[in-house]
């Protein structure tokens, strides 16, 4: 006796062929038994055949040797017919899958298609017909372009700032896509204070062409300074608008869709007297979509100079001493939790609802790996350096990865539970710091860290990159995109990544036109594990590197140098 | 001597049922079958834990030994008491499960390992981590299912460059790049595509005799797989061939999809494909069981066998389409390690990354798995375009070494000489037919 699912019939109409129903039957548990199948038309037995036909392809397949075809003929009048509703069934049983068929007066079987498009992408394939329809936008045509922004020289000169990211919206999208055109302008306003007098707009336009007439009747120069991303800009001022955007993919959308003209970014741009972008990267993806005509100028927002942690290096911690540093918020602690599979995580702590916030202390020991980021943010890739970390340091009780998040932690919590959960037990910590660390704190949290993390898919500056890197703290990290203008062998561990294929991360179409970068799991790991050997055993390599860093950023990022290239750019000279 | 054999689908309409998990199996027990047949008389199973013991002792009442061998997993090998019990399994991961989960010690793959005279896997990747398990001199022996032979007769049809040839497909067949796709942008709703398909599907299978002609040229790279297995893959197949021939409509990708629902086999590609937006390049997209002669004529128009996998097993179709003397674009790990080269192949770098044993429910991160060098494997394509349009001579030159390499590999002597070590370490003596007797030993089975 063979099992009861092999008494089963199997078998499948393939569909009606010279006026004969075909397909294959048989019954598993009885090789050899010769079925008979009948087939219904609109309800009544139309007619009835053995399936034994031999078919090379059912012997292939398997189905035992191969007898179990049939073609039952059926007279179907299909004047008079029409669509008619045909069934196969094993005699007196089941009906065989696919043989609820609609068979229509030319005997094609079809289900029952309705939708006009569905019906027409069908004929195309069946027909051969091209029918493809093309997605590519054309070049907007030349439009009226905005104002170039011609600095007189000996006069006053004022900034209108606006950015699309206030502190009103950043509480709303903390962590989301657009959150860091509010560092980045408060990273550069205090620097356009030094060429002129800053403005700082609630509103993009009438506000600013408010601002704007009143500098050029006092025959000033006048730029607005528009940080957001072009989809969301809103032009119509009257003033010479530079636009500051943060990209980190290889090509600006130059495409349309939904309703948005804005969309495709060209047309934004050709309204601007300029753009200033965070990385070569950028500017390189701007250029050749605008043309070397349209002014850009890729610089870093001036961090140098503009933290505490920055300018001088912080005095190196010991692995086996131990840093505190107190949060408004929590401390996720590997060493104080347990972590099972199939185990579901506690809920996360929850502030007290009204009252102040907590201040709770971390302490920090070991070579300390740290990332501050925003997990909300998927090309953080953030998985990837837990897990890396887990499995480089699955004996070494004294590797420590911090991770300081911006925004929810909803967006970390259950994921890191769950990724303890399944990797190996490994005996290094895991720290996760979730809430506001007041700046004396992120100084000590910058202090207490050895290296600074990253395994993004793509940048567009990396602002914690900098900050640390200011501090003197070398880098792990993948080299593409902005991280390429100033990790190098010297200063970093560079992490080995690859190209990828992506979509904008604005395009709802999820269309492939863009790329960003992979990271080599494998050299993450490996990365991380000489940073440790690094740190305990090459004490003047990590000094040296820590040195490197401080270097590359004195350079890179200062005040000053970064309002040189401003300035010259806009044709405005430095204050004294 | 009686040859037991079992896989989860045995005796099932395989048909439908590809794609479904540990599907492959029966592919493997098909092949290894001309073998067996010269060795003893081969005895379907349905139902191991019935069957194989009661026929076992039976035979041996008889004084003709029989061995079991089971074309599963080990965590679904059912190890026989009466007869040597003889797992066959592909394994592609650098770690063994170790540890059973959900009650069944049988998950613990070394609980079953130990408990069975031999065991037979298809690489020499997956015997040096059984015996890093088990130790170095476990009976383990690395035997792949004998594809040499019977594809190594369209080697003849082997070249680079395709001159216009007319493919017939009686069944399901896309252009992908010549229809408009818009119905399975993500931005559809999700049943539109799910609905062209199974309606284009009921239509296809009716046509009766007004099969689909494509017309193919050119340098034609195919692939085999089943999309629902996520080790194919093949979204970097595609993403890379795409990237390499956007503008180069001399450039094909046939795809073999081995998965027995349209729906289920078919929207994912299209829905991926609706997103690389334009290409020249020309996508074929072809579903179902379909007659062997069809299947040769894809295999003949073929130029290059492609496969980017995390991890095969032993990877039949590249054997196959090798075999035929097609050299491949592929990564260089796992089973391919033991047939590819260089010489024969256009290799693509990769890395290792964790993942999950693929039977663990739980996902327990305990292995690795590889990932593919994107922008090597897009070079690969555009550099085996060029040998395929330019260096005929080299061209050949690899098609006779992917043919060789699979002979050496997975030839009837190759294999039917490994089965025979694994016979001599178990004790058996392989015997000749004897039907009478058989017959006897079955119709008492069977009352």
């Amino acid at each position: 006796m063979a099992g009861e699912e092999d008494s089963e019939v199997q078998g499948y109409v393939d569909g009606v062929r010279e006026g004969r129903i075909c397909g294959w039957a048989w019954r598993p548990s009885t090789p050899h038994e010769t079925l008979t199948v009948e087939v219904l038309i609109d309800g009544v037995v139309a007619g009835e055949a053995a399936a034994w036909l031999h078919r090379p392809d059912l012997a292939v397949a398997g189905v035992g040797d191969g007898r179990h075809g049939f073609a039952v003929p059926v007279l179907l009048d299909m004047d008079r017919l029409g669509l008619s509703r045909i069934v196969v069934r094993v005699k007196d049983g089941d009906p065989l899958p696919g043989s609820k068929l609609l068979v229509d007066a030319h005997g094609d079987v079809m289900d029952e298609v309705t939708e006009p498009d569905i019906a027409a992408f069908i004929e195309s394939v069946l027909n051969q017909t091209a029918a493809k329809r093309s997605a590519v936008s054309a070049e907007p045509a030349a439009e009226a372009q905005s104002p170039p922004f011609c600095a007189r020289q000996g006069v006053a000169n004022n900034f209108i700032v606006y950015s699309s990211t206030n502190e009103k919206s950043l509480a709303r999208d903390f962590g989301g896509p657009e959150y860091s055109y509010y560092f980045v302008a408060r990273a550069f306003n205090p620097l356009l204070a030094r060429l002129g007098t800053v403005h700082v707009a609630s509103d993009p336009v009438d506000e600013v062409n408010r601002i704007y007439e009143q500098c050029a009747a006092r025959g000033e120069n006048c730029l607005f300074v528009y940080y957001a991303p072009p989809h969301r800009m809103r032009l119509g001022s009257r003033c010479p608008t530079m636009c500051v955007i943060a990209w980190e993919y290889s090509n600006i959308p130059t495409e349309n869709w939904g309703d948005e003209p804005r969309n495709d970014w060209r047309r934004v741009l050709r309204h601007t007297a300029g753009a200033i972008t965070l990385s070569e990267y950028a500017a390189v993806a701007v250029r050749q979509a605008m043309g070397d005509q349209y002014p850009v100028l890729a610089v870093p927002a001036p961090v140098w100079d503009r933290s505490q942690t920055a300018g001088s290096k912080l005095a190196l911690r010991a692995p086996a001493s131990s840093a505190e540093l107190a949060l408004d918020g929590f401390v996720f602690d590997s060493r104080q939790g347990s972590f099972r599979m199939g185990e579901a995580p506690p809920a996360p702590p929850r502030p007290t609802p009204k009252g102040p916030a907590k201040s709770v202390l971390a302490s920090i020991d070991g070579v300390v790996f740290t990332s501050v980021f925003a997990p909300k943010d998927g090309r953080k890739n953030w998985q990837d350096m837990l897990t890396a970390f887990l499995s480089a340091f699955i004996d070494t009780p004294d590797a420590t990865l911090v991770f300081k998040m911006i925004g929810p932690e909803s967006y970390w919590w259950w994921e890191t539970h769950d990724l303890l959960a399944r990797m190996p037990p490994a005996r290094c910590r895991v720290v996760v710091l979730q809430g506001f660390l007041p700046d004396a704190h992120y100084a000590r949290l910058v202090g207490a860290s050895h290296w600074v993390l990253n395994s993004s898919v793509a940048e567009g500056l990396c602002l914690p990159l900098l900050e640390f890197m200011c501090a003197g703290r070398p880098v792990v990290a993948p080299g593409h995109t902005a991280m390429a203008d100033y990790l190098n062998a010297e200063n970093s561990i560079i992490v080995r990544s690859d190209d990828d294929y992506c979509a904008w991360p604005q395009d709802r179409r999820c269309h492939f036109n863009s790329r960003r970068y992979r990271i080599e799991w494998e050299s993450l790991r490996d990365s991380m594990r000489e940073a440790y050997r690094i740190t305990k055993s090459d004490p003047s390599r990590y000094e040296a590197m820590c040195n490197a860093a401080l270097r590359t950023m004195s350079t890179f990022c200062n005040d000053e140098r970064v309002a040189e290239r401003i300035a010259s750019f806009l044709g405005l000279r430095v204050a004294a | 001597m009686i040859v037991l054999e079992h896989s989860t689908f045995d005796a099932r309409a395989i048909g439908g049922r590809l794609g479904a998990p540990d599907y492959s199996y029966w592919f493997v027990r098909k092949a290894f079958r001309p073998v067996f047949e010269r060795i003893g008389i081969i005895v379907p199973i349905t139902d191991p834990a019935r069957e194989v013991d009661r026929i076992a002792k039976n035979a041996a009442s008889y004084g003709e030994s029989s061995v079991y061998f089971s074309f599963s997993p080990p965590h679904h090998t059912m190890v026989a008491s009466v007869c040597p019990t003889v797992p066959v399994f592909a394994w592609e991961f650098d770690t063994l499960p170790d540890e059973p989960w959900q009650n069944e010690p049988r998950n613990d793959w070394t609980t079953v390992l130990s408990q069975v005279p031999a065991a037979i896997t298809h690489s020499r990747f997956a015997v040096q981590v059984v015996r890093r398990y088990l130790g170095e001199n476990y009976p383990i022996w690395s035997i792949p299912a004998p594809m040499y032979q019977s594809n190594v007769r369209r080697a003849v049809s082997a070249k680079g460059w395709q001159s216009p040839t007319t493919l017939t497909i009686s069944g399901f067949a896309i252009d992908a790049g010549a229809v408009d796709l818009s119905l399975f942008n993500v931005d559809r709703s999700r049943t539109d595509g799910s609905k062209a398909v199974k309606a284009l599907n009921a239509r296809v299978q009716s046509r009766g005799n007004k099969p689909l002609r494509f017309s193919l040229s050119g340098v034609v790279y195919t692939a085999v797989f089943n999309p629902v297995d996520q080790r194919k893959n093949w979204t970097d197949l595609l993403a890379a061939f795409i990237w390499a021939f956007r503008d180069n409509p001399e450039a094909s990708l046939l795809i073999k999809v081995t998965h027995y629902d349209a729906v289920v086999g078919v929207v994912p590609i299209l829905s991926d494909l609706s997103k690389h937006c334009d290409f020249k390049c020309r996508v074929l997209i072809v579903h179902g069981m379909i007659a062997q002669e069809e299947y040769d004529s894809l295999v003949d128009v073929t130029s290059y066998a492609v496969n980017v996998s995390t991890g095969e097993g032993q990877c039949l179709p590249l054997m196959e389409f090798m075999s035929a003397g097609r050299p491949a674009v592929t990564p260089l790990h796992t089973a391919m390690l033991d047939y590819v080269s260089s010489d024969n192949s256009f290799v693509v770098g990769s890395t290792r990354k964790p993942t999950s044993w693929p039977h663990d429910p739980r996902q327990s991160i305990s292995c690795t798995q590889y990932a593919i060098n994107f922008s090597q494997l897009v070079q690969a394509y555009r550099d085996s375009f060029d040998v395929a349009k330019n260096q005929s001579e080299r061209y050949t030159a690899m098609s006779a070494a992917a043919s060789a390499a699979q002979q050496r590999f997975c030839s009837d002597e190759v294999v039917s000489s490994r089965l025979r070590e694994v016979f001599e370490h178990l004790g058996l003596r392989p015997r000749t037919n004897r039907a009478t007797f058989m017959r006897r030993v079955l119709s008492r089975v069977a009352t």
